[in-house]
């Protein structure tokens, strides 16, 4: 389940959300759900936090179903964009609701974001990258083995279990990679706006292409990943 | 998170000129093969001689240190996945919330709603199963109407169970049945249209009629196809779209379904009833599942065990006709007239999703009323539940009981009855 949902899945589902089908939600949800709830709890820390972020994640979904360009990448990684952005806003919120607020603590609550960020990006590209890689990883770092107990274990040459570990490691290492611009704006404002129905607007749309780049990385990354593992 | 094993990452090295990335390093390995290490290295999963080879070309080679040392610090981002379990309920708040912001125009209607919600839930218990636990074993019990009965299968078994009743309800619809005669799980799409019905696209002929009538048989017949396939996790994915499109087409269809009629061989039941059947079917199963796996699992949310709950209770008078006809109950004790009040036992089902039921005893055609009440029964939903799954047998149900014996025993038998494979 961890696989991205095929182009077409992904432009069906928009379209029954955006026709405005309870069931298709249901099953956005079952699809999803686990990946926003974790990726939430990652930057937040807090299993209550992160179920309102998952609220609001679905929310944002159900009510702006346009907002996702299928040309800019699959609902998934659309998906894990959209949750990071709306986490990271209620991170930046939670911390500046602790009193005064000097620029250096903002600074502070910056990188603490921005930490947060990279976890989560990180997590994404893990759960994203092809199952031979996770595997190789896994065995490499969890259960310490070396490279060629790795190779043994998994069936294959040392060259390639080198070649894994490496390339995992590239995909992961990605997620350090910040986005150029400043923070983006928040779609926190746009999740819980309380205009029911109002899909499509200028602010959906922007914030659809503002996402997708908030993940350009973790994006081509998997991309990469994935053109791997067709190959094998 | 826990540290990553090794020691620091390694300083950004000088970089002399002079060395030839093709040079052959300190152990004798060339740049290609130690560049090919760097993933291997930053893991600490190479030999203390790799180690070492990797470490002094790294002060010679920049190209290689900056990818070390971004490698090293992506090995800090790994951590163990987090157990945290997603809160089943969480589902129906995220999707409240959402359908109060922007009302659906094709929403689900309520009665298909709890079967929405528990193949979730159970859809969310089997998602982080390991292999070894799809072929955990699991004892089915129910009461066959006169003793309890019991049958082993695994986990997979289960969901292919499931899979397979639900495929009664699936047709009517407008779904494929997954058990018709050629038409293997994947629907019709895997034989082409022309295609006679003597090619099955199941290993084996099996299905001689059109269509496998009753929960038990189709079971059967599907742990029969193949039984190793049975004890795999495929099972899930046939039912999880099988349940999405079911809920999917009941939706489209809403207003017109009022009529439809689900034939489960022996009976049948309104395809609204069928929903709700197949709903409770699914959370006994995931208990039976949880139960295996030993991972926890809790009841329904209370408006929708209320429904549950509704349809056993509304199941009882024909199920205590037929019993009588089927010789295992006493016969009425008066005939009463349909329409007219008859003799009437009052269940009162106590916690969430409770409530007051009055069962006519005399005939199903007959009126319940409270002042005809003769016996009154108290028991918890969800020991309610447990009997008419068949789980608890009807002698040992912890109910309050007061007023007639025998009709108290009628109706605790009955609901036991309801259970089945």
């Amino acid at each position: 389940m961890a696989n991205d949902t095929s182009p077409r899945w992904d432009r069906k589902m928009q379209q029954r959300l955006a026709r405005g089908e309870a069931a298709a939600l249901g099953e956005l949800y079952d699809r999803f759900a686990s990946l926003v709830h974790s990726l939430a709890h990652r930057v937040l820390d807090d299993d209550e936090a992160a179920d309102a972020a998952t609220r609001e994640v679905f929310s944002y979904v159900w009510e702006n179903p346009h907002a996702f360009d299928p040309r800019e990448g699959p609902m998934r990684s659309w998906i894990a964009a959209l949750t990071q952005r709306i986490a990271t806003g209620r991170l930046r919120r939670r911390q500046r609701g602790h009193g005064p607020y000097s620029p250096e603590q903002a600074e502070l609550v910056e990188e603490k974001v921005r930490a947060a960020s990279t976890a989560a990006r990180a997590d994404y590209i893990v759960t994203s990258m092809p199952a031979s890689l996770r595997a190789a990883l896994e065995l490499a770092y969890f259960q310490r083995r070396d490279y060629r107990q790795t190779a043994e274990r998994l069936g294959v040459t040392e060259d390639e279990a080198r070649r894994r570990l490496r390339l995992g490691l590239q995909l992961l290492s990605s997620a350090m990679t910040q986005p150029t611009a400043p923070p983006p704006p928040e779609v926190d404002g746009a999740g819980s706006s309380d205009g029911a129905g109002s899909s499509g607007g200028g602010a959906g749309s922007s914030g659809g292409v503002g996402l997708s780049h908030g993940l350009g990385s973790a994006h081509g990354g998997v991309g990469t990943a994935h053109g791997l593992e067709r190959r094998q | 998170m826990p540290a990553a094993p090794g020691g620091e990452p390694p300083a950004p090295p000088p970089t002399p000129a002079g060395y030839g990335h093709g040079a052959p390093g300190p152990g004798g390995l060339d740049h290609k093969v130690l560049k090919s290490l760097l993933g291997a290295w930053a893991l600490a999963a190479c030999s203390a001689e790799e180690t070492a080879a990797v470490e002094a070309h790294l002060t010679d080679c920049a190209t290689c240190a900056e990818e070390a040392l971004r490698l090293r610090d992506a090995v800090g981002l790994l951590h163990a996945e987090d157990s945290l379990d997603l809160d089943p309920m969480l589902r129906t708040r995220v999707l409240e919330g959402c359908l109060v912001r922007r009302p659906p125009r094709i929403p689900v209607p309520d009665w298909a709603a709890p079967y929405d919600a528990e193949t979730a839930r159970l859809d969310a218990l089997l998602r982080d199963m390991a292999d070894a636990e799809w072929r955990a074993p699991v004892r089915l019990r129910w009461f066959d109407g006169e003793r309890e009965a019991e049958r082993d299968t695994t986990v997979a078994g289960v969901i292919g169970h499931l899979f397979a009743v639900d495929g009664l309800v699936a047709p009517v619809l407008g779904l494929p049945d997954p058990l018709r005669h050629g038409e293997g799980p994947g629907g019709p799409a895997r034989r082409s249209p022309g295609e006679a019905r003597g090619a099955a696209a199941f290993p084996g002929e099996i299905f001689p009629g059109d269509v496998v009538q009753g929960p038990v048989a189709r079971t059967e017949a599907f742990w029969a196809l193949d039984p190793g396939e049975h004890h795999t996790a495929a099972a899930r994915e046939l039912w999880r779209d099988q349940g999405h499109a079911m809920i999917r087409h009941v939706s489209f269809a809403e207003g017109d379904t009022a009529d439809f009629r689900v034939s489960y061989g022996e009976f049948d039941l309104p395809l609204h009833d069928a929903f709700l059947d197949r709903a409770f079917e699914c959370w006994m199963h995931a208990e039976d599942i949880a139960d295996a796996v030993d991972y926890p699992y809790g009841p329904p949310a209370a408006g929708h065990l209320n429904l549950l709950v509704d349809l056993a209770a509304r199941q009882l008078p024909g199920t205590i006709a037929g019993r009588r006809r089927a010789g295992l109950a006493p016969p009425p004790r008066k005939l009463a007239a349909a329409g007219a009040p008859g003799r009437t036992l009052h269940l009162e089902v106590e916690g969430s999703g409770g409530g007051h039921w009055y069962i006519p005893l005399d005939s199903p055609g007959a009126d319940a009323s409270p002042e005809e009440e003769v016996a009154h029964v108290a028991l918890d939903g969800l020991e309610f539940c447990q009997l008419a799954a068949g789980h608890v047998p009807p002698q040992d149900a912890a109910a309050g009981q007061d007023g007639d014996r025998e009709a108290i025993r009628d109706v605790l038998f009955a609901a036991a009855s309801l259970s089945r494979l």
